[in-house]
C-alpha cells in the first residue's frame, strides 16, 4: 500500500541525510487549536545523534545534543539540564531526524497525504513511553519543510522549516556543550558518564 | 458622540490581594539534590483557583495543574502529557518527583505577584531599592526584577530556595485583572 511507499521515501529522504541546518518557526496550539506560543531559531543537525535547536524568538534557549547526552541551556534561568541520551529519547522527533536507527525499528507509518502545502508522512512511535502520539513530516519534492506533533494533552507542535541545507560540513564543535560560568547544573554532567563516546 | 477617554478595562487594585483575576507567562527552573528541570508555563488564576501548565522544551513532557481551595491545603490535580492523570496527594506526590523538589503551590498564586500568602512572613531588603526579599514558610523569595509596565508592580524576575531546592523564574508576560 502506499505506507509500505511512504516508508520508502521518508527512508530515503533521511537515510541519504548526513547533515541538515535550517531556521525555523515554531507553532504550538493548544487542544482547541489557539496559538499559545511561538518561537524561531536555528536548527543543525549532524548524524547520528547529534543536534542543536537554537531558539532565538522570543527568548533565548539552547538545546544541543552531543551524541551521548542532551544539553538544555535557558540563560534567564541561568541554568542547565542535561540528560542521558537513552533508548526512550531515541523515539523523539529531533532523533527521527538525526537518528542512527532504522525508521521502521522505531515508528509506523500510519498515514500519508497531499495538500497544497507538501506531502505529509505521518507516523506513530512503536514505544508508548514517549511524549507524543504523532509526529508528520511535510517533504516539497526532497526538502523536509514540517514537522508537527501531537502530545498527549492534545497540545501541537509545528516546526516549519525555511533555507534548508541539506549534507553541508558542519563544524563538530556546534554540537558540543560547555557549561557557563555561573550556571546551575541539572542532571549529571560528568564526562565519565559518557558510555562509548565515538 | 464624545469619545470617552479610554480607561484601562480592569482597575488593578493597589493592594494585590484584592486582585480576582490574573494570568502570567514565563518559564521556571527547578534544581534541587534530587534533580529538577526547566520550561516554559503559563499560570490562569481565578480567584482561588489556578490552573498552571509547565511545558518541557519541543514538547518533552508538559504537565497541567490545577490548584484549588485555601492556600494551608488546596486541592490539586495533575495531567501529563504522557497520559497520567492524578489528584490531590498523589498530584502532590508526582509533580514532586518531576520537578525533583517540594512544591508549595498553594503559596505561589501570593509569592508570584511579590506579596506573602497569609500566615506569619518577614520582608527584608530597603524599601526604597526595588529588590526584596520575603521569608516565609522555609522559603526565602528573592525579587529581583519588577515589572516597569504602568500600574502593575509586579516581579519579573525570582529566585526561591528552600533547603537545596532552588526555583527561578522569569516572567515573561503579565495580565493583571484578566
Amino acid at each position: 500500500a502506499d505506507n509500505a511507499e511512504a516508508y520508502q521515501r521518508v527512508e530515503k529522504l533521511l537515510g541519504n541525510l548526513q547533515s541538515l541546518e535550517a531556521q525555523f518557526k515554531q507553532t504550538l496550539t493548544d487542544s482547541k487549536g489557539q496559538v499559545t506560543d511561538q518561537s524561531s531559531g536555528m536548527l543543525a543537525i549532524r548524524r547520528p545523534n547529534r543536534f542543536r535547536w537554537d531558539y532565538k524568538e522570543p527568548h533565548e534557549q539552547l538545546i544541543v545534543s552531543d551524541g551521548s547526552r542532551i544539553w538544555l541551556y535557558d540563560p534567564d534561568l541561568e541554568q542547565v539540564t542535561v540528560r542521558r541520551l537513552t533508548d526512550s529519547l531515541s523515539a523523539t522527533p529531533a532523533m527521527l531526524l538525526s537518528g542512527e536507527g532504522k525508521l521502521a525499528d522505531n515508528f509506523t507509518v500510519t498515514k500519508t497525504s497531499q495538500d497544497t502545502m507538501a506531502q505529509w508522512v505521518m507516523m506513530e512511535p512503536k514505544r508508548n513511553d514517549t511524549d507524543f502520539k504523532w509526529v508528520r513530516l511535510g517533504f516539497s519534492g526532497e526538502v523536509l519543510k514540517f514537522m508537527q506533533l501531537a502530545d498527549k494533552l492534545g497540545q501541537i507542535t509545528t516546526l516549519e522549516f525555511s533555507d534548508v541545507e541539506k549534507n553541508a560540513p558542519l563544524d563538530p564543535s556546534r554540537f558540543t556543550f560547555k557549561v557557563p560560568p555561573g550556571a546551575d547544573v541539572i542532571g549529571d554532567a560528568s564526562d565519565a558518564a559518557a558510555p562509548g563516546k565515538p | 458622540c464624545t469619545h470617552a477617554p479610554s480607561r484601562p478595562l480592569v482597575a488593578i487594585p493597589s493592594d494585590l490581594n484584592q486582585l480576582e483575576q490574573w494570568q502570567a507567562r514565563g518559564r521556571i527552573g527547578v534544581s534541587s539534590a534530587a534533580g529538577g528541570g526547566s520550561g516554559s508555563f503559563q499560570w490562569q488564576q481565578r480567584g482561588d483557583r489556578a490552573d498552571v501548565e509547565i511545558r518541557g522544551p519541543v514538547g518533552i513532557g508538559s504537565v497541567r495543574l490545577q490548584v484549588q481551595g485555601d492556600a494551608q491545603d488546596p486541592h490539586v490535580t495533575l495531567e501529563t502529557s504522557d497520559g497520567v492523570k492524578l489528584e490531590s496527594q498523589a498530584a502532590w506526590d508526582e509533580l514532586e518527583t518531576r520537578l525533583g523538589a517540594q512544591v508549595p503551590a498553594g503559596r505561589l498564586r501570593f509569592w508570584m505577584l511579590g506579596i506573602a500568602a497569609p500566615g506569619d512572613h518577614l520582608w527584608q531588603g530597603a524599601a526604597e531599592q526595588d529588590a526584596k526579599i520575603l521569608e516565609q514558610d522555609g522559603w526565602r523569595i528573592d525579587y529581583q526584577q519588577y515589572s516597569d509596565e504602568p500600574g502593575a508592580h509586579v516581579p519579573v524576575r525570582m529566585r526561591a530556595s528552600s533547603g537545596d531546592t532552588r526555583v527561578r523564574i522569569v516572567v515573561d508576560r503579565w495580565q493583571l485583572g484578566q
